[in-house]
């Protein structure tokens, strides 16, 4: 005779809730590790996107240095000063003033001194952070860029077509 | 039975002993590291995953008055190789994926790293694991060096002090050293403001040496650097340096310093120097101009002094704008020495405004050498002479005023008019202030705050002192507007539309080796304008100016500087004439 015993369906039906017992713990198990392959995985792929981010922060932050360093140059006094004499600037040593108050004009206008001895020198202050100059050549080639035209016709100023004619100084 | 049923039941019982004990030695293991070494062991696992980071602090911005920045803290880079992994690269190239030799990658960093392709290729063929390729580059070579995407190549970001206008008061400044360690000028001075504390941070990383973001714990947050706002007005320091570069070319003198004060408040707008270092490389020029003479220098500063002289003995009722001095061209002392003027002439009949106006040293020695030495030394100290400014610049020198009781018979006249004492250029200027601000010396003010998390935590602490009778002080200014309507050099300080006070210098200097005075001269002219109501002092000395025997060569600086401040700060033309007083009598 076999050593083994085939149960019938009562004796069955009596051993399933212990298969039970075993089954919701294995399967709450494996959801378990489940969930946690996934958290790992949202984790991981959390730190990667926060990796790349801060790579394109960094590379941003490159990015405004480099602009600000280049306005820095262009905006110091060394190449405006150059910048002014290569565009033929004069400064006006006799300005006048106007005393809107007072109705008076005070000072005598006097064109600004031009003879190239008179202007002032180029720059003669060092600047070794000066990375970037101002281009001048495409200015100096089309006029029309940048440069405000200004026309006077019959004593009243004429600023531009598009703009009101700027009222006669008193 | 017997024998055969006691053998398995044995071995069960061995094998029970054998698995109670390894369950026992497992349990006790698993207390020791569980409860016993827990804390040991959580710290070598902590310091295996944990790694500690320096949050770096950024030093604070120095801005000019204007809020235009004069220095600030970036970036360069540090570019470096490690020579044991050097290999070709692989890139993909509009989808093809191409292999570059070391030569070509080598031919590719020279191009950007500005150097010579020999000398990359050495740095790459070393055998450490550590090279540098080229210290400090900006941060527009350090994104073309990361574009390679060399693997081989790595950088390190290293944090650097920018000074965008240069060598713009690069003199006040000062500079730091490459570790970012300040070594002059305000940078020094004021390094407890500018200077940010590191914080520390700690987190953790994963296998891959990534940061596990949940994990970092600041430890200790940084704190940043402070803001350090000047009076200066960068602009005009600008054309204030060019000036004086100029002067310094043309007349190949030693160096030229300029200062320009707003008399009301008293704060410094320009301290210029010629030759200026640039703090970006203070290496560009050797050492002894890399400090600020303005502050550091003293010397004798000869008959500007007069005007000074002047106000004293005016003030203590020994002159008035009409007293009659008649001045010889020499003038012999009971003990043997003379007195010279600068030049021969008949004795004339002068008044304090004709003696600054020919700047008589005979005159001079005659309307206030009697006033006691005492009185004088203390005007001078109210002048804010023999000491350092309230400035208190790094290294500022106090200049060489001797106590009266020390003073010899000569020292007692020649202080008259600028010689046995010595001044700095900021004491010079700022003693005009007070003739300027009706006879009130405000103390000098170069730095308007400190500004850290938007708080200002330092503001100047402004003393004022009166040391001159308002009346006394609009008569001086009176006279010193002689100089510039009559004198002959005076003359030469005018600015057309406004009514110019000043007076001329020409101190002889001291040879180096004690032999006496020589034939070098300091020259200067210090100025304020408009006369009837002063707005700004204007200082000028030219030092050691070749072949000058006069100050004709620090007017024409004056008149420069002065008509830019007064056009910069839209100063309205002078509308009344001058005082009618005299310059000579009958």
């Amino acid at each position: 005779m076999s050593k083994f015993a085939f149960l019938n369906k009562g004796e069955a039906r009596a051993l399933r809730p212990k298969a039970m017992l075993i089954l919701i713990p294995t399967v709450g198990l494996a959801a378990v590790l489940v969930l946690q392959l996934m958290l790992s995985n949202a984790l991981a792929g959390g730190a990667h996107q926060l990796r790349d981010l801060k790579n394109e922060s960094e590379q941003l932050n490159t990015d405004v240095q480099i602009l600000s360093e280049e306005v820095d140059s262009l905006a110091s006094q060394q190449n405006l000063a150059e910048a002014a004499k290569q565009l033929g600037m004069v400064s006006n040593a006799n300005p006048v003033f106007l005393n809107l108050e007072s109705d008076r004009v005070y000072g005598e206008p006097q064109p600004a001194i031009s003879e190239e001895k008179l202007r002032v020198s180029g720059n003669l202050i060092s600047n070794t952070a000066m990375s970037t100059t101002t281009d001048l050549s495409t200015l100096v080639q089309n006029p029309s860029v940048g440069v405000a035209t200004a026309e006077i016709a019959g004593g009243e100023v004429i600023l531009s077509s598009a703009m009101i004619p700027a009222s006669p100084t008193r | 039975m017997g024998a055969h049923d006691a053998q398995p039941r044995n071995r069960l019982r061995i094998i029970a002993l054998l698995l109670s004990a390894v369950l026992g030695i497992v349990g006790f293991r698993l207390v020791e590291f569980q409860v016993v070494l827990a804390d040991d062991i959580n710290e070598i696992s902590d310091a295996k995953r944990e790694v500690q980071r320096t949050i770096e602090s950024q030093r604070g911005s120095i801005v000019d008055a204007n809020g235009e920045v004069l220095a600030r803290t970036i970036y360069r880079y540090d570019i470096n190789v490690a020579p044991n992994m050097v290999g070709p690269v692989f890139r993909d190239v509009e989808g093809v994926r191409i292999e570059l030799t070391v030569g070509e990658i080598a031919q590719e960093l020279a191009l950007i790293l500005d150097m010579d392709v020999n000398e990359v290729f050495q740095a790459l063929s070393g055998e450490g694991n550590y090279a540098n390729l080229k210290k400090r580059v900006n941060a527009s070579v350090f994104q073309q060096v990361e574009t390679l995407d060399i693997p081989w190549i790595f950088v390190d970001e290293i944090s650097y002090r920018l000074y965008p206008s240069g060598a713009v008061a690069g003199n006040l400044v000062g500079f730091v050293d490459v570790d970012g360690y300040p070594l002059a000028g305000l940078e020094r001075q004021y390094n407890t403001c500018l200077a940010g504390v590191d914080g520390q941070e700690t987190f953790e990383r994963s296998a891959q040496g990534m940061k596990i973001p949940s994990s970092a714990q600041t430890i200790k947050p940084p704190v940043e650097g402070g803001d350090l706002q000047l009076t200066i007005d960068s602009d005009l320091q600008y054309f204030t340096q060019q000036v004086l570069a100029d002067a310094v070319q043309s007349q190949n003198a030693e160096y030229a310093v300029g200062v320009v004060i707003e008399v009301e408040t008293g704060r410094l707008l320009v301290a210029a120097e010629a030759p200026s270092v640039d703090p970006n490389d203070p290496s560009l020029i050797p050492s002894e101009h890399r400090q600020s003479k303005i502050f550091q220098n003293s010397y004798e500063p000869g008959s500007v002094m007069k005007a000074i002289t002047t106000s004293i003995a005016v003030d203590t009722q020994n002159a008035n704008a009409y007293t009659q001095i008649i001045a010889e061209d020499s003038m012999s002392l009971p003990w043997g020495d003379t007195i010279d003027d600068s030049f021969d002439h008949d004795p004339r009949k002068l008044t304090p405004a004709g003696i600054l106006t020919i700047s008589s040293n005979v005159g001079i020695t005659k309307l206030a050498g009697e006033i006691d030495r005492n009185i004088r030394y203390d005007y001078l100290l109210d002048f804010g002479f023999g000491d350092q400014s309230a400035i208190n610049f790094e290294g500022e020198s106090s200049g060489l005023l001797r106590p009266a009781d020390e003073w010899d018979g000569m020292t007692n006249l020649t202080t008259l008019f600028g010689q046995g004492l010595a001044v700095t250029p900021i004491q010079m200027a700022y003693s005009y202030q007070a003739l300027a601000n009706d006879g009130v010396y405000l103390d000098p003010v170069l730095v308007e705050s400190c500004t850290r998390d938007g708080e200002s935590t330092m503001q100047p602490n402004q003393q004022s002192t009166r040391v001159l009778d308002q009346s006394t002080a609009r008569v001086t200014v009176d006279m010193m507007e002689k100089v510039v309507e009559r004198g002959g050099v005076g003359k030469t300080a005018q600015v057309p539309g406004y009514r110019v006070a000043g007076k001329t210098g020409t101190a002889q200097i001291q040879a180096d080796d004690g032999s006496g005075y020589g034939d070098e001269f300091a020259i200067s002219f210090i100025g304020m304008a408009p006369a009837e109501d002063p707005k700004y002092v204007v200082s000028v000395m030219v030092y050691k100016p070749e072949g000058a025997t006069n100050s004709a060569g620090a007017t024409p600086p004056f008149k420069s500087i002065m008509s830019q401040v007064l056009r910069h700060y839209r100063v309205p033309p002078s509308t009344t004439p001058s005082a009618n007083i005299p310059t000579e009598w009958e």
